[in-house]
Parts: structure tokens; C-alpha cells; sequence
């Protein structure tokens, strides 16, 4: 590779924008909901899941609201976090250096996994 | 090697996914030997404080109860009976704070037969009470006669007060009567010709509570009521007691888990055999626990399955039922069945919402005043059944 070679622009596959948005958008989306719905009391209006009505239309949907973040937050985005973690671990354990899925030379902050294409492969 | 990062993404989800699942219980399940004891869990003194400030609080409690009561005047009612159970089985715990407990159930009981006189005998009744159809007459709800003769029993077996007797006395003589006059099925009705196997274990634990205080014996009356039940109003596929049927015996509705729970409660102070069979039934029929959490379903699976009123909503494919599952708490303390009652109430921390203040205590927010007081009732349970003979 010669001194005057233009860099290669970095590119971000289609998985592994997915991948970032499973491991660390969702998970974020959910927490905000949740503090939102939290921080606006609708934790009070969950009654409907024990077929008490909350008293209107809007307590109905806040509480089913709050229900949905809830178990999204709860259940949800920590297997999203772990299953990202799990699958860049994965990629550096088993992706041998010259492979084409490998992640030789891509810079460690960006991660590997679905669609882990390094970023030099544009070369 | 798409096919390849998927499939490693795919065993990186299931991997997680086994992991985390696995793991949630420990974030909301409690020990089951904190549930055992002789003391009172902070747990259930924080219900208890907000079930205390409810009581203290006229425009608060009006509001509570008239909320309850649109959806279900039967939760009014049976909120109540459970707060009293709950507090006198407290008082037993906790001597030092018996005064308080007391005057709390006391002014639960002059409320109670204050509505009654006003507003009628079937005031605590769903509107179909108000149909035609009663077969014994005058009418009169077992509904109404049992909880409210157990929980003035219930209050003079922890402190005597000798002005109860008179209404204990004749609410027992009353269901006695109505009950031994249809000899199919010994029992009297709850609605019109239809009885509730919940309604009836009710009352007859109240009469087991009433002999102690007013010195009487129903014993003969409770092994013939127990022959009649095995023989008549046991399913034959589950061998659980059904829960809804006619003064003939003609079954409505099977074994249900938001009747079957508190129908063996109650039998557990009239025949514990018989009782600890039920539960062990029960639990096999209706409980369940999935990745440490558990839930009960409200009808046996060789009884289909349809949500109503008693239920609640039922989750699908799991078939969990909110009435039912609070009320399994009830049975699995009864029995002493710590494990799936520490992983019912793990269910409870998960997915009922608690809201928990230090002055308003704690209630939970997909329940009711109701959930709230079977909760505290079956995690202070104990005591009062003792003094009846029933055995840890």
C-alpha cells in the first residue's frame, strides 16, 4: 500500500447498522419510553391487566403503554444488549485473520457481527 | 458468509436470550424461607399501611371503594372480609399493635352491616342478584351471610366483643337452615339457585369460627357436608371440587382457580385431608411456574378455557388468570408451599406493578384494593386457622 493511496472510505453494511440499532437503539428507545411513562405516573393506570378499568380511555392507553415498556425494557433490550455482545465475541473468537467476514483492521470501536464486513473490504 | 453471520447471530440471540431468562427471577423472586415465621414481612406491613391509611381516610377509601364497585360490587365486599382476616391474623402476630388492628375491624364491620341495612342484603351483589329465581325466601345472599358472619367470628377469636354475638348467632342459625334443607348438595345460594363452592366453604368456615366463640358444635353437619361433596360436587376428570352449581347439584361451571384457592382456605379449619388434597390437586390442575415465575390458570385445561369477571383477563397461550393467580398465593401459604409461593410473588414483583411509598405503603398497580388485601391476607395467614385446630 503506497503513501499516495487514497483511504478507503469506511463503509457501514446494512447488518451492521441493524445490529447496532437491535444492541443499543431499541434497548435506548425502550429506557426512554419507559422513564418518560414512569416519570409521567402511568405506572398507576396498569390495572387492566388484572380486568380493573383505570377509569377512561387515556389512563387505558398510558397504562398499556407503560405495560409495553416495561417488558420491552425488561425483558426485551437486555437479551438485545447481551445477543450483541454475545455475537461481536463470537465474531472475534471464530473469524480467522483473511477471511472475508473478518474483522482484521477494523477499528475495535466500531465492532464486528452481522454484516461485519471490515471496513477495508471496500479496498 | 451471510448465511454464516446468521446463523451466529441467530445462536448469539438464543444464547442470550437462555442467559437472561434464566436470570430474572433472581432480580424479583424472594427467598422462600423469608415467607416463613412467626413475625411479619416488611413486605406485608407495607401493604398493611396502605390498607390502614385507606381506613383513616374517608375521602380516599369512598373513592377506592367506588371504583371497586363499578367494576365489581363483589370486590367491595370481599376487600373487606380479606382486610379483617388479614388484620386479625395480624393482631395474633403482633400483640403490641392489636389496639390498632382491632379498631381497623371494627369500624370495617360497623361499615359493612351499616351498607347492609341501608342499602339491602344483596347491595354487595353483581346486578343479577336483584333477578328473580331465589328459591329460598326470604332472600338472602350465603354471599353476604358467610363472609360477614366470619368476619365478626374472626374478631372475636383474637378479642372477644359479646355485642357481635347476637348477629354471629343468627347468620349462623340462618346458613345452617338454608344449607341443610337441600340435602343434593348441602348448601344454600349465593344467587339465584346457583351456589358457589366458595361461597359455601366460606360459611362453613365461619361456622367453625362461630362454635369456638359461641361455644356450639357443627362437627356432624361439617363430615356429612364433606361426604356430600366427594360424592356430588367433585369433577370426576380433576377430582377438584366444581365451583358454580344448582340447590340440585346440577353443575354449572367446573373447577375454577379463583373459587378452588379460598374454597380449600377455608375447608383446610373443616377437614385438612380433604383440604390438602384439594391443593395438591389444584396445584397440579392450575399451577404453574415458567423460568421461576408462577402463575395459576384459571380452569383446567380439561375444562377449555373463558375469562370472566372471577378471572380476569387470561394471558394466552400460558392461560394465566390474575384472580386466579392471586389467589394461589392464598392456597400455596395454606399449605405451606413456600417455593410456589415465593415464585407467585416474583410473578407479583415483575408484572403487577408495585407502587411502593414510605408513608402511603404499598399497593399494586395492575390489582385492586382487593388483590391488595388477599396478598397481605395471605402472607399473614396462619394464626387464626391454628387456634382453629388446623395444623402448620
Amino acid at each position: 500500500m503506497s503513501e499516495a493511496a487514497p483511504r478507503p472510505r469506511q463503509r457501514w453494511p446494512l447488518g451492521r447498522w441493524l445490529l447496532g440499532l437491535w444492541g443499543f437503539g431499541l434497548p435506548l428507545l425502550l429506557g426512554g419510553v419507559l422513564l418518560v411513562a414512569q416519570v409521567a405516573g402511568w405506572r398507576e393506570h396498569t390495572s387492566l391487566l388484572s380486568g380493573t378499568s383505570p377509569g377512561s380511555p387515556a389512563a387505558l392507553s398510558q397504562g398499556l403503554i407503560y405495560v409495553g415498556a416495561w417488558f420491552g425494557f425488561v425483558i426485551l433490550a437486555p437479551i438485545a444488549v447481551l445477543s450483541t455482545v454475545f455475537d461481536s465475541a463470537l465474531t472475534r473468537l471464530f473469524d480467522s485473520p483473511g477471511e472475508g467476514d473478518s474483522c482484521v483492521g477494523t477499528p475495535p470501536e466500531l465492532g464486528c457481527g452481522l454484516g461485519g464486513e471490515r471496513p477495508d473490504e471496500a479496498q | 458468509m451471510r448465511a454464516k453471520r446468521l446463523a451466529r447471530f441467530v445462536f448469539a440471540l438464543s444464547l442470550a436470550s437462555v442467559v437472561w431468562l434464566s436470570a430474572l427471577q433472581l432480580f424479583f423472586r424472594p427467598d422462600p424461607l423469608e415467607l416463613a415465621g412467626p413475625g411479619i414481612t416488611p413486605q406485608a406491613q407495607a401493604l398493611a399501611r396502605h390498607q390502614l391509611a385507606l381506613w383513616g381516610d374517608s375521602a380516599a377509601l369512598d373513592q377506592s371503594l367506588d371504583h371497586l364497585r363499578v367494576n365489581n360490587p363483589e370486590w367491595d365486599f370481599m376487600g373487606r372480609t380479606f382486610l379483617v382476616l388479614a388484620l386479625a391474623n395480624m393482631a395474633e402476630r403482633d400483640p403490641s399493635e392489636r389496639a390498632r388492628y382491632l379498631e381497623v375491624i371494627d369500624r370495617i364491620v360497623a361499615d359493612t352491616l351499616r351498607l347492609e341495612a341501608e342499602r339491602g342484603h344483596l347491595y354487595f351483589l353483581l346486578p343479577y342478584g336483584r333477578n328473580p329465581g331465589w328459591v329460598d325466601t326470604p332472600v338472602r345472599s350465603l354471599f353476604v351471610d358467610g363472609e360477614i358472619a366470619l368476619m365478626l367470628a374472626a374478631r372475636c377469636l383474637v378479642e372477644d366483643r359479646p355485642d357481635y354475638h347476637a348477629d354471629l348467632e343468627a347468620r349462623m342459625r340462618l346458613m345452617h337452615a338454608r344449607m341443610t334443607a337441600h340435602p343434593a348438595t348441602l348448601c344454600a345460594e349465593s344467587y339465584p339457585d346457583e351456589c358457589w363452592a366458595f361461597c359455601n366453604a366460606v360459611a362453613l368456615a365461619a361456622l367453625r369460627a362461630g362454635d369456638r366463640v359461641l361455644g356450639q358444635d357443627h362437627s356432624a353437619f361439617f363430615a356429612a357436608w364433606i361426604e356430600n361433596a366427594k360424592e356430588n360436587l367433585v369433577d370426576p376428570k380433576t377430582g377438584l371440587l366444581v365451583s358454580k352449581f344448582s340447590l340440585r347439584g346440577e353443575v354449572g361451571d367446573g373447577p375454577e382457580g379463583s373459587s378452588i384457592w379460598m374454597t380449600l382456605h377455608c375447608l383446610w379449619i373443616v377437614d385438612q385431608d380433604f383440604a390438602r388434597d384439594q391443593y395438591r390437586r389444584a396445584r397440579g390442575e392450575l399451577g404453574r411456574t415458567l423460568l421461576g415465575f408462577g402463575y395459576a390458570r384459571e380452569w383446567p385445561a380439561s375444562w377449555g378455557n373463558h375469562a370472566d369477571v372471577d378471572s380476569g383477563p387470561i394471558v394466552p397461550l400460558l392461560e394465566a388468570s390474575a384472580g386466579s393467580s392471586g389467589l394461589a398465593l392464598l392456597g400455596a401459604s395454606t399449605a405451606g408451599d413456600r417455593d410456589y409461593q415465593a415464585s407467585l410473588i416474583g410473578s407479583l414483583e415483575l408484572a403487577a406493578f408495585p407502587l411502593d411509598g414510605e408513608a402511603q405503603g404499598l399497593r399494586y398497580g395492575a390489582g385492586n384494593q382487593v388483590g391488595d388485601a388477599v396478598l397481605l391476607y395471605s402472607l399473614v395467614c396462619g394464626p387464626l386457622w391454628e387456634k382453629l385446630g388446623a395444623k402448620p
